[in-house]
């Protein structure tokens, strides 16, 4: 998570207990964090430690959350990670500039903790179905169809 | 603004696509599927061009379902095209494919797929999966809205982001 506000990492991190969910929550708190953090696990080929999804504010101090993605998009062995945007605009502007600067998907933060709850439990829901493209590289050249463990993801079994 | 309720299925199987409907109803889910049965067809579909100029009949879609394993033109070549559009570029792509490699699900993320699904052959894991999807980018997410713009030529930024032009990775 990619988050420079304190209540809305609170929020999201309670949230995710309140459905279940076992994911490890990890926060940066700006676009300059988050691409040092990702630099050191390409590094230390850890290949565990990517996320399956990040998810991404776009207004944040010093490195921007479009900032952020321009970069991602262009950084060999992280390009293709899914980024959904969490954020407080809904501006058609940001989502269509968003989505052409290739994130995965925008979401807009809700009001109350209720929604949440409800928006987190839709977004794990629907990315555990994803192909896990985080450890793809890892498993390499496995020809084998992946439904066995999309399923078990699906399951709520762990998916971080 | 264009009108964009609607999906666009990319299958060359009749009997996925019927599969995929029946799951779409199953599901609940009301806005239109519409089929094309080859990457040229959906080229030609998202371009307006021929038959499909109409806009009102063939509104463009909310976003596409794409199968990778088409003839001829197979579905990394149709991604590459659509992220090769600037009108296109911001369009939602949902990989759904029968069989998934570490390799294919990298190169469709690193192409510019939004979403990568693996179908299941039974019908109840499908309509599941419909269920998350619908919730998902039906109900939760915000979609971009696309269509035509007036593009200058030679222009060295992109003209939706105001950045330079991304890398093409066809």
């Amino acid at each position: 998570m990619v988050e420079d506000r304190e209540d809305d990492i609170v929020l999201i991190k309670r949230a995710f207990k309140e459905i279940g969910a076992r994911d490890v929550i990890r926060v940066a708190r700006d676009g300059h964090e988050a691409v040092a953090y990702l630099r050191a696990t390409v590094l230390s080929q850890e290949q565990k430690r990517l996320p399956y999804l990040i998810l991404l504010d776009l207004k944040m101090p010093r490195m921007d959350g479009f900032e952020f993605l321009e970069w991602l998009r262009h950084e060999p062995g992280l390009e293709h990670l899914p980024v959904v945007v969490l954020t407080s605009s809904g501006e058609l502007r940001d989502v269509n500039r968003a989505y052409a600067l290739g994130a995965n998907s925008f979401l807009v933060k809700p009001n109350d903790f209720e929604k949440y709850v409800e928006l987190s439990k839709v977004l794990a829901r629907y990315w555990r179905m994803n192909a896990p493209a985080s450890e793809a590289e890892r498993l390499g050249q496995k020809s084998e169809a992946w439904r066995g463990d999309v399923r078990q993801q699906s399951n709520g079994t762990k998916a971080a | 603004m264009e009108n964009r309720e609607l999906v666009l299925l990319v299958e060359d199987s009749d009997d996925d696509a019927l599969m995929l409907r029946r799951a779409f109803k199953k599901a609940g889910i009301v806005m239109p599927l519409a089929h094309v049965k080859s990457g040229s067809q959906a080229i030609r579909y998202l371009q307006g061009a021929g038959d499909y100029g109409n806009r009102t009949v063939h509104p463009l879609p909310k976003f596409v379902l794409l199968d990778l394993g088409l003839p001829e033109m197979d579905g990394y070549e149709v991604l590459v095209w659509i992220r090769e559009q600037a009108d296109l570029r911001p369009l939602p792509v949902i990989v759904l494919t029968g069989l998934a490699t570490g390799d294919g699900i990298v190169r469709a993320y690193q192409l510019g797929a939004n979403s990568f699904l693996v179908k299941s052959a039974e019908f109840e894991e499908v309509v599941k999966m419909i269920r998350a999807l619908s919730d998902f980018w039906l109900h939760t997410a915000a979609t971009p809205v696309v269509g035509k713009r007036k593009v200058q030529t030679g222009q060295k930024t992109d003209p939706i982001t105001g950045s330079p032009k991304r890398r093409s990775l066809a």
